[in-house]
């Protein structure tokens, strides 16, 4: 068995935090991994993508076209541009949240983005993880609530290993609140 | 030596275990995207000392000495970095070290983060000098560890070439001990390590003779591997490539080099007899390409492969098998393009939207501040390297002494580079205004720390460098220390300056937003009765003011109360709202 995740969304998201999470799944179920990811100028309010590659063999850190099987997006506008990287019919796990970039007018930010990747042939995951994280009183656990969003369609990982990932990647009270956001993304 | 633990480890990580597993000592560096994590990850291991030094040319000799005195060591940098310090490795490379020397250096093609992408074997064949190119973060570790008993067996410095995907990437290492290694003995011989001409004669011919050892070694050493499979193609590869070109085309026979110089000459004769069509790939230059075609084989390789920027898994795809197509969704002419901007917050927008309305010449540098080139501040008109801002900016006032001529550079920059230029500015009398935007860290590479942060790598307290105290010291008739929030009393300041014949240095502070604490207790909103729809406030580019049909607001999300936009707006719209 073998797939891909490509994540994405804007610098500063916890986008490299959940990728790490994922990385932590796939091993603890016995598979190797590859995963790239982008530092510097790029976290700087910047557009944010890193790819993930498991199996029983893995090489390139780097996915082809096409070939992702799930996409995370952080951020709506940049599931589409990243959105090459998934393959036809994969599926999109979509954080309900859009940011218009800096100087741009929001009336050009483009429109329906859930319905435009299901007309593209996309199985397509909302949720609002941005506002159940600001809910739970921490932006920041965005990321564990989409983390549990893809726990559901993932193929690898029972709920207990992805707990025990988050345990690897959070600590102490964040680890609490990373555990409970990840639950409200699996319910 | 079996392996104690498997574990997923970003590349960088895994240099830094290597060099811990290799037994270094001694670590110096200076930060430098896509290396920096490599000296931070090694500074968590208590039993090496890990530091940071105000330049790659420091760190180099601070490390190359401490492997001269007997310990093995360590110095990190990009690309960049090494020409900062190729004087030093140029001659190192002929007295040779004492106990283990190994540099690594991250290359960026792509350019992610760089203002240019060179390739950083063209240093390996000019200092004759072994370099070892690990593919992944497991080699990443393995070929560190090695590299410091290949420095010691052939009496070398060594550089291990990475890229931004090896050091950026993730995957699985095998963790060992750390070798035991006793401190040597250091032993004057000034034959050897004193390159007065005489003694560099005599070394000058150690180097051949070595290389031609390191020759021999090349053809047996396991880090150059071939990989016979399908016979009727051939690749020469080794880097992030290798793995790219496994992924990709798994079929194809590969002779991998772990060593990018020198080059095992036996081997490749021999995998060129062994394919029936030959390719050698390799980002960026076309170095190995050129030796192999001066030993007379048939290879293809630049006029397949592309020599400017990254090779991806889809350009490798599209220039070995170009019908080979897989199918992807592109709805790219949605895309609103999201490039990097400066914080919200960020104690340089304020300097720049005054430098931009004076009209003035701003010499820029390296550093987050290079974000303010782009509009809507478009405010600097040259960035080159590490500290050029100010003596750029000499040479344009030479030219055109009618011009307002400004350099503006970091504390972590100035101290890296700047301080000799700022001397001749004295010396040599250019009335130019130098800005040092001290935010207190270096920021682009993630905030670490410097000679004027007073804080070691390893955590501890130390002297901290005053840069207005140094400024003073060296000269400079007019040196003041200014609040970075403050653009009005900025401006007045520098047009008092621009009106002088003399130099003047201004230290404009405010902590990098990256740094502080976040903040909750303050918060700023546009009062909508007030706001006129002027817009003048977004002219400084702040990614947390949002234009509204008519009005602007303020995202409080994205705000971090730094107060410029209240400062900028003329009918005092903007008001602080505590929370």
């Amino acid at each position: 068995m073998k797939g891909s995740v490509v994540l994405c969304g804007v610098g500063g998201m916890g986008i490299l935090k959940a990728s790490e999470v994922i990385a932590h799944v796939v091993v603890q179920e016995g598979f190797s991994v590859c995963q790239s990811e982008v530092h510097g100028m790029a976290q700087r309010g910047g557009s944010v993508v890193t790819h993930l590659r498991y199996g029983e063999e893995v090489h390139s850190p780097l996915l082809s076209r096409g070939e992702a099987d799930f996409m995370v997006a952080f951020e709506e506008l940049e599931a589409l541009r990243y959105l090459p990287y998934l393959r036809r019919g994969g599926t999109v796990i979509l954080n309900r949240f859009t940011m218009c970039p800096p100087g741009v007018d929001s009336s050009r930010y483009p429109k329906d983005i859930p319905e435009t990747l299901e007309s593209a042939g996309f199985a397509v995951l909302a949720a609002p993880a941005t506002d159940i994280a600001l809910a739970l009183g921490d932006i920041r656990v965005t990321n564990s609530v989409l983390l549990g969003v893809l726990s559901r369609v993932f193929p690898v990982g029972s709920e207990r290993s992805w707990e025990e990932a988050l345990a690897k990647a959070f600590q102490g009270k964040n680890l609490d609140r990373n555990l409970e956001a990840f639950r409200r993304g699996r319910a | 030596m079996t392996p104690l633990e498997k574990r997923v480890m970003l590349g960088n990580e895994a240099f830094a275990r290597g060099a811990y597993e290799g037994g270094v000592e001694v670590a110096a560096g200076y930060p430098g995207t896509p290396s920096t994590e490599i000296l931070e990850f090694l500074s968590t291991y208590q039993d090496v000392h890990s530091r940071w030094c105000p330049n790659e040319k420091v760190a180099f000799e601070v490390a190359a000495g401490a492997a001269i005195g007997g310990k093995r060591a360590l110095a990190t940098m990009k690309h960049v970095g090494l020409n900062v310090a190729s004087d030093a490795l140029m001659t190192l490379a002929y007295t040779g070290v004492n106990a283990g020397f190994v540099v690594v250096v991250a290359d960026d093609p792509g350019m992610h983060s760089s203002q240019n992408e060179q390739d950083t074997r063209n240093y390996a064949f000019f200092a004759k000098v072994p370099c070892l190119e690990p593919s992944n973060p497991a080699e990443a570790l393995e070929f560190t560890r090695l590299a410091f008993g290949v420095s010691e067996k052939f009496d070398t410095p060594v550089l291990v070439r990475s890229t931004t995907r090896v050091s950026h990437s993730r995957g699985l290492v095998f963790l060992r001990e750390r070798e035991k290694v006793a401190l040597k003995e250091y032993r004057k011989c000034a034959e050897k390590f004193v390159m007065i001409p005489a003694f560099a004669r005599g070394r000058r011919k150690v180097l051949e003779e070595r290389l031609q050892t390191l020759e021999s070694w090349v053809e047996e050493t396991p880090l150059n591997r071939a990989e016979l499979r399908d016979q009727k193609i051939g690749i020469i590869t080794g880097g992030v490539l290798y793995e790219y070109l496994r992924e990709v085309a798994p079929e194809v026979s590969v002779l991998k080099l772990g060593v990018s110089f020198p080059l095992p000459k036996g081997k490749i004769r021999e995998f060129a007899s062994q394919v029936t069509e030959l390719f050698v790939l390799e980002e960026l230059d076309p170095i190995w390409e050129r030796e192999i075609r001066a030993m007379g084989i048939k290879v293809r390789g630049r006029e397949v492969f592309p020599g400017i920027g990254e090779i991806t898994p889809d350009v490798l795809v599209e220039c070995l098998f170009p019908k080979k197509k897989r199918g992807f969704v592109d709805l790219s002419h949605l895309l609103i393009p999201r490039p990097p901007t400066l914080c919200a917050g960020c104690p340089h927008r304020g300097v720049f939207k005054v430098l931009r309305d004076m009209k003035a010449v701003v010499c820029g540098d390296i550093g987050c501040y290079t974000l303010s080139t782009l509009p809507p501040l478009s405010a600097m008109d040259t960035c080159l390297c590490i500290g050029a801002s100010i003596s750029i900016a000499e040479g344009i006032k030479l030219a055109h002494p009618e011009l307002f001529v400004v350099a503006a550079l970091g504390d972590s920059t100035f101290i890296h580079a700047g301080i000799p230029p700022l001397v001749d500015v004295v010396y040599n009398k250019t009335p130019i205004v130098v800005l040092v935007l001290d935010n207190g860290t270096t920021a682009m590479t993630g905030g670490q720390d410097h000679p004027a942060t007073g804080r070691t790598l390893m955590g501890e307290e130390t002297h901290r460098l005053d840069i207005a105290q140094l400024a003073r010291a060296v000269g400079v008739p007019l040196v003041e220390t200014l609040n970075a929030y403050d653009p009005k009393k900025i401006r007045k300041d520098l047009e008092k300056a621009r009106g002088l014949s003399e130099p003047a240095l201004f230290v404009i502070q405010g902590l990098c937003q990256l740094k502080k604490p976040k903040r909750s207790f303050s918060r700023f909103r546009v009062r909508e009765d007030r706001c006129r729809g002027c817009f003048i406030c977004l002219s400084a580019g702040c990614p947390a003011l949002v234009k509204n049909e008519k009005k602007v607001v303020i995202a409080s999300e994205r705000c971090n109360a730094c107060g410029l936009c209240r400062e900028l707006c003329p009918f005092e719209a903007v008001e602080e709202e505590k929370v």
